[in-house]
């Protein structure tokens, strides 16, 4: 059993290198922000004036910003705040967006004509112009983040399970299933649902990337996690700006990391597009 | 269908999308806990210093808060719609003409980023395509995954810190027009324009990419293979022709992609856009100016949609000719 997962799993990062990168970058990450509490060396919003602006070195493995905190110990906390911001989020606007996505591909109708009037509004708005503007009624914190992200991803989610349950609806099997008198609600789940859930699991591997860049961005203009909780956005604003010229290193190793993490999670979507959904698949 | 009929039909659409979307914005406000005279008086904190309920309720009255949900949201969008946006709350100038004088940074930006984004995206994803799981792809999707992946304050960040370093250069400073002094206008634009114009690029190749490959799979494809074209004949009549209507529509979604970036830009360029001007209203609570500037961003959007549509539409000769 386990001899053919592991097998599968070699073919198929033979056939999708770059997945298999995105993979294993994914993975790290998640290692990364589970454990930072144990691999992180020091505290990471602790201050010390006597280790300030140290380059990377042996004592401070990424160095320290202006504060003299360890940018090592923000980078794996702030992995925790990113992903879990993220996982959150997305989780939350795909399940929504996913109902109503079934809801209204497999009625039809008005509650179709709605959801899509709905989904076409919310998707009129920049994703950064609409969290902004959830930002500046709600104000600037983890929860909020989480609702603006969790609002720019539902109308996307509701859009493609939609589109897969509105074939799935007029497939044979379906209506077989209608004729030996299955009920709607078991259809939905029975047979639409298990269709759905390729195309969700890749949009949903390809929103974690949008959704850290939503966050970093929200963070970097000062209107996302608020300091002095370690968030990768977050470190690359405010005050410390200044000292880039200088420590260049604080610049880089935020970046870097939500650069490594998008694009993991980019690539890892990719090749599951590729293997999940057949649409794609080369003849 | 009619073609003219179709194009009627979407453009109602997009006004209904319209009309959605200032509901949102509309909703948005007042779903906030309190309501915007708290939020004025209080700076959102929750911590109201010295007001007394009487000038809250003077407030809620000017503001018009307390009529009718109904007849607030009518003369809400009505404001809106005709351009009578009020005054900043802090500034106390008129929004509309401080839009109007930020109006073109943003639309600058924007463009060339667009320009540069089309100019290196669309032949790189017909590349990629053409030559799929080849070196070229390879390396073309992680350029391109790049530009998808690399945030813009980012990779605007790492610029001005390696022009200082390196090259003791450092953006000038105090925005300047194109009218007025375009070379230093260009060297001001061209930087920001750049880093917007390589995340265009990269989505823009994605989807080229992908939209040359749907052709590639279809029959006619299969056909023109089967019955020995070259494949000059066949890439440059059959697919791409075919591909390159669908990367219209990309070219509009890339666009509204283009408009989040511009805001993160102009702040770390100090481009005192609309996307600045946003940011800095949102900061400091400055609602009057935040609704028109969403409202507005939104609309961009919608009609930028609406006419990518009505440009798909008029060129796609099964549409055209009926």
């Amino acid at each position: 059993m386990d001899n053919v997962v592991v097998r599968w799993l070699g073919r198929t990062a033979r056939d999708k290198p770059l997945g298999a990168i995105g993979g294993i970058v994914v993975l790290g990450l998640v290692l990364i922000a589970l454990l930072a509490p144990l691999i992180a060396t020091a505290d990471p919003v602790a201050q010390d004036v006597d280790s300030i602006l140290k380059p990377p070195g042996t004592d401070h493995w990424l160095g320290t910003d202006n504060l003299g905190r360890d940018l090592w110990s923000r980078i794996a906390h702030g992995a925790r705040v990113s992903l879990g911001v993220g996982f959150i989020s997305i989780a939350i606007g795909s399940v929504l967006g996913g109902v109503a996505g079934l809801v209204g591909g497999y009625y039809g109708r008005w509650a179709d004509g709605v959801l899509q009037q709905v989904s076409d509004a919310l998707m009129a708005f920049p994703t950064l112009v609409l969290a902004l503007g959830i930002v500046a009624i709600l104000g600037a914190s983890a929860t909020n983040v989480i609702v603006a992200i969790a609002l720019v991803q539902a109308p996307r989610a509701a859009r493609v399970v939609r589109s897969q349950a509105l074939a799935v609806k007029s497939t044979e099997y379906v209506a077989a299933s209608r004729l030996v008198g299955a009920g709607s609600v078991q259809i939905m789940f029975k047979h639409v649902l298990p269709h759905c859930l390729a195309p969700f699991i890749v949009i949903f591997t390809n929103a974690l990337g949008i959704a850290i860049v939503l966050e970093a961005s929200l963070s970097f203009l000062g209107l996302g996690i608020p300091a002095p909780e370690p968030s990768w956005g977050g470190m690359l604003a405010g005050p410390g700006r200044d000292y880039f010229n200088v420590a260049p290193w604080m610049a880089i190793w935020p970046g870097l990391a939500i650069a490594l993490s998008v694009y993991g999670f980019n690539l890892l979507g990719d090749a599951l597009r590729d293997v999940l959904d057949p649409r794609q698949r080369p003849l | 269908m009619d073609m003219k009929v179709y194009l009627f039909r979407r453009l109602l659409q997009g006004i209904l999308t319209l009309f959605l979307v200032s509901i949102v914005i509309f909703v948005i406000l007042r779903v906030a806990p309190g309501d915007v005279a708290d939020l004025i008086i209080t700076g959102g904190d929750g911590s109201s210093i010295g007001a007394t309920s009487q000038e809250r309720e003077e407030l809620r009255q000017t503001l018009g808060l307390d009529r009718s949900l109904l007849r607030q949201y009518v003369e809400w969008s009505w404001d809106m719609a005709t351009l009578n946006w009020g005054e900043s709350l802090f500034t106390g100038r008129s929004v509309w003409e401080d839009f109007l004088r930020k109006l073109p940074v943003t639309l600058q930006l924007s463009l060339m980023g667009l320009f540069i984004a089309v100019a290196l995206g669309v032949p790189l994803g017909v590349a990629a395509a053409l030559k799929q799981d080849t070196w070229v792809d390879y390396l073309t999707r992680i350029f391109a995954l790049g530009g998808v992946s690399l945030p813009h304050f980012w990779l605007a960040t790492l610029l001005l810190i390696a022009g200082v370093r390196y090259f003791t250069w450092s953006p000038p400073l105090g925005y300047e027009s194109v009218i007025d002094a375009p070379w230093r206008n260009f060297t001001q634009f061209i930087w920001p324009a750049l880093v917007l114009g390589y995340s265009g690029a990269g989505l823009l190749s994605r989807m080229t990419r992908s939209a040359v490959l749907e052709v590639m799979r279809q029959e006619y494809i299969r056909t023109a293979m089967a019955k020995g074209l070259q494949t000059r004949a066949i890439v440059g009549r059959h697919t791409l022709r075919n591909a390159l209507l669908p990367v219209i529509t990309v070219i509009g979604i890339a666009f509204a992609a283009l408009v989040s970036g511009s805001v993160v830009l102009e702040q770390v360029f100090v481009l005192p856009g609309v996307g600045l001007f946003l940011l800095e209203a949102v900061k400091f609570r400055d609602y009057t100016v935040v609704q028109p500037i969403i409202v507005f961003f939104a609309a961009w959007v919608v009609l930028v949609n609406l006419t990518v549509d009505v440009l798909y539409t008029w060129l796609n000769p099964q549409v055209r000719h009926g």
